[in-house]
């Protein structure tokens, strides 16, 4: 019997695949058995403290196995996620992960006490310090090891379950980053969100995007994810969940291979809703070939 | 509501350009067939693609025949391209129906499309009944397009804009000032938003957007509307006329 299930410190996930914040929506459609059995969790898109529009203009640019986005963390804000969103959420038995973005200490603040609310419905805050497509906030906490040491600590202080950090790869010392997170109460490191990138549209001699940078994910990233993996798992004791142009089982081992204990798709979603079970079927068989038991054995094994 | 968000295999059984950049293509698709509705829409990629093109293609369907669904496709980009390349016989994949398409119409109505907006309105056409049919195109080049149209609506009333096919003008030049029968339309922006001055009773319009993944998690294809920022894919892409900030 070939075991997948991994824990992400105290969490227990049955499947090592975790649908990354911003690409499942809360539509009824989407919260099917049949396309979340073979999931392990899901992150919500990212929660601001006060409802959020989003980003005007272009909002999402293809490029060859890429893709740049510049939605701005559009939701309907903590409270809305607490009272309605949650409650239907909490039947679909799938693990929940609230993706907290934080634009200041005060609404940082406010969202981690309204979320002690439904604590019991929520199987870990995924602190997103590092989404690069807002002005305030967030990305600008993620690429200081001081300030990400602060925002952890403030969560910290009022949330008694688990803490996930989602890293940026903007980062000018990944590794001082992590080691903050860690020292200061993070359970898990997520690595990493979108890269930095732009498009100009040639006809129209300008840039793409309104706010002229957009975050590129995609298989194009993969890589460069794949590096920051190891880097960074080499460089914490907590466990680490890959980010970043995951598309197929071997990618997924890869990843795991490099030091991660889970992975994250999320651009991958967009083109194949069924890739966690396409996954899942390549890893089996790589299992059984291999005669690897246990997912988990693997972890790190490229470095040993 | 998202649709249906299965991805089924289907054969492409017919292929024809009509235009120097614009294919008309047929997929076999029952299941879709069966129950999609006029305005909704389909995504589709091509298994050969592999990561890049990376994304799925939203397409409106200009009329199901049996088991096949017909779609008209202007060739703007790669991924249109690629697909213009392929025959009858190969193998796509298609997931929907997706989207919240057109309201029943009341009695008789006028269906309004600019260019390659005539595609979702032959299909509605084909099951709400005929009603009028005006189209716009911009001109020279775009014969074979409307003889295509007009083979499918002979009662087409056809403008363009340096006159060179039909009446010289555009397709609100067919529209009224109050219109009291119900107008389904589609087309560019511009055009869309032009007929509010017109007022007419109801409105519904066709809306497309830069999509990611179609099916209403991503908000890539968001428009302005008077409740805020609205999924073009999972919210519309029908819209009332009214609902649309369109100056936004």
């Amino acid at each position: 019997m070939l075991d997948l299930s991994v824990n992400i410190g105290s969490v227990p996930l049955r499947s090592p695949v975790i649908i990354a914040s911003g690409t499942w929506g809360y539509d009824e459609s989407l919260w099917r058995d049949d396309l979340l059995r073979h999931v392990g969790a899901v992150c919500s898109k990212a929660i601001t403290e006060s409802p959020k529009d989003g980003n005007p203009g272009h909002r999402i640019w293809e490029t060859p196995c890429g893709l740049l986005n510049s939605i701005g963390l559009q939701n309907t804000g903590i409270d809305d996620f607490v009272d309605e969103k949650v409650p239907k959420l909490k039947s679909y038995g799938v693990p929940i992960i609230a993706n907290v973005s934080m634009e200041d200490e005060r609404g940082l603040a406010r969202m981690v006490e309204r979320l002690m609310e439904v604590a019991d419905c929520v199987a870990a805050i995924e602190l997103n310090v590092s989404c690069p497509n807002v002005d305030k906030g967030c990305m600008s906490w993620g690429v200081s090891p001081v300030l990400t040491s602060q925002a952890v600590s403030m969560v910290r202080e009022v949330w008694r379950g688990p803490l996930w950090v989602k890293m940026t790869p903007q980062a000018p010392d990944p590794e001082g980053v992590a080691r903050a997170a860690e020292d200061s109460g993070a359970d898990a490191l997520v690595v990493a969100n979108t890269w930095l990138g732009m498009a100009i549209d040639v006809d129209g001699r300008k840039a793409v995007f309104d706010r002229v940078v957009a975050g590129f994910s995609g298989p194009a990233v993969f890589p460069m994810a794949l590096r920051l993996v190891w880097q960074v798992s080499s460089a914490v004791s907590i466990p680490v969940i890959g980010c970043g142009g995951v598309s197929s089982g071997r990618d997924l081992l890869a990843m795991i291979m490099a030091g991660a204990t889970a992975i994250e798709l999320g651009t991958g979603m967009f083109r194949d809703i069924r890739l966690p079970e396409n996954i899942l079927r390549e890893v089996k068989a790589y299992m059984t070939e291999e005669k690897v038991e246990e997912l988990r054995s693997l972890v790190g094994v490229a470095k040993k | 509501m998202s649709g249906n968000v299965d991805d089924f295999p289907c054969k492409i059984t017919a292929r024809e350009m009509v235009g120097e950049d614009i294919l008309s293509i047929r997929v076999r698709c029952p299941s879709i067939a069966e129950s999609i509705y006029p305005g909704q829409f389909v995504l589709l990629r091509d298994p050969s693609w592999g990561m890049d093109p990376l994304l799925m293609r939203p397409f409106a369907v200009s009329a199901v025949h049996g088991e096949d669904l017909e779609l008209l496709i202007k060739l703007v980009g790669r991924g249109t391209s690629l697909l213009a390349g392929r025959s009858v016989g190969d193998d796509l994949v298609v997931r929907g129906p997706m989207g919240r398409g057109f309201s029943s119409p009341e009695s008789s109505p006028i269906y309004v499309a600019g260019a390659l907006g005539a595609a979702p309105l032959l299909f509605a056409r084909q099951v709400f009944g005929a009603g009028r049919f005006v189209l716009g195109v911009p001109g020279e080049g775009w014969g074979p397009f409307v003889d295509y149209l007009e083979a499918r609506c002979p009662e087409m009333e056809v403008f363009s804009d340096d006159g060179s096919i039909g009446v010289r003008g555009t397709a609100l030049d067919g529209l009224e000032k109050g219109e009291s029968h119900p107008v389904y339309a589609c087309g560019p922006m511009g055009m869309m938003a032009a007929i509010v001055k017109l007022e007419p009773l109801s409105c519904q319009v066709s809306l497309e957007s830069r999509m990611a993944c179609g099916i209403g998690a991503c908000c890539g294809c968001v428009i302005e509307t008077i409740q805020g920022k609205r999924r073009v894919c999972a919210d519309g892409p029908v819209f009332n006329l009214e609902e649309v900030v369109w100056n936004a």
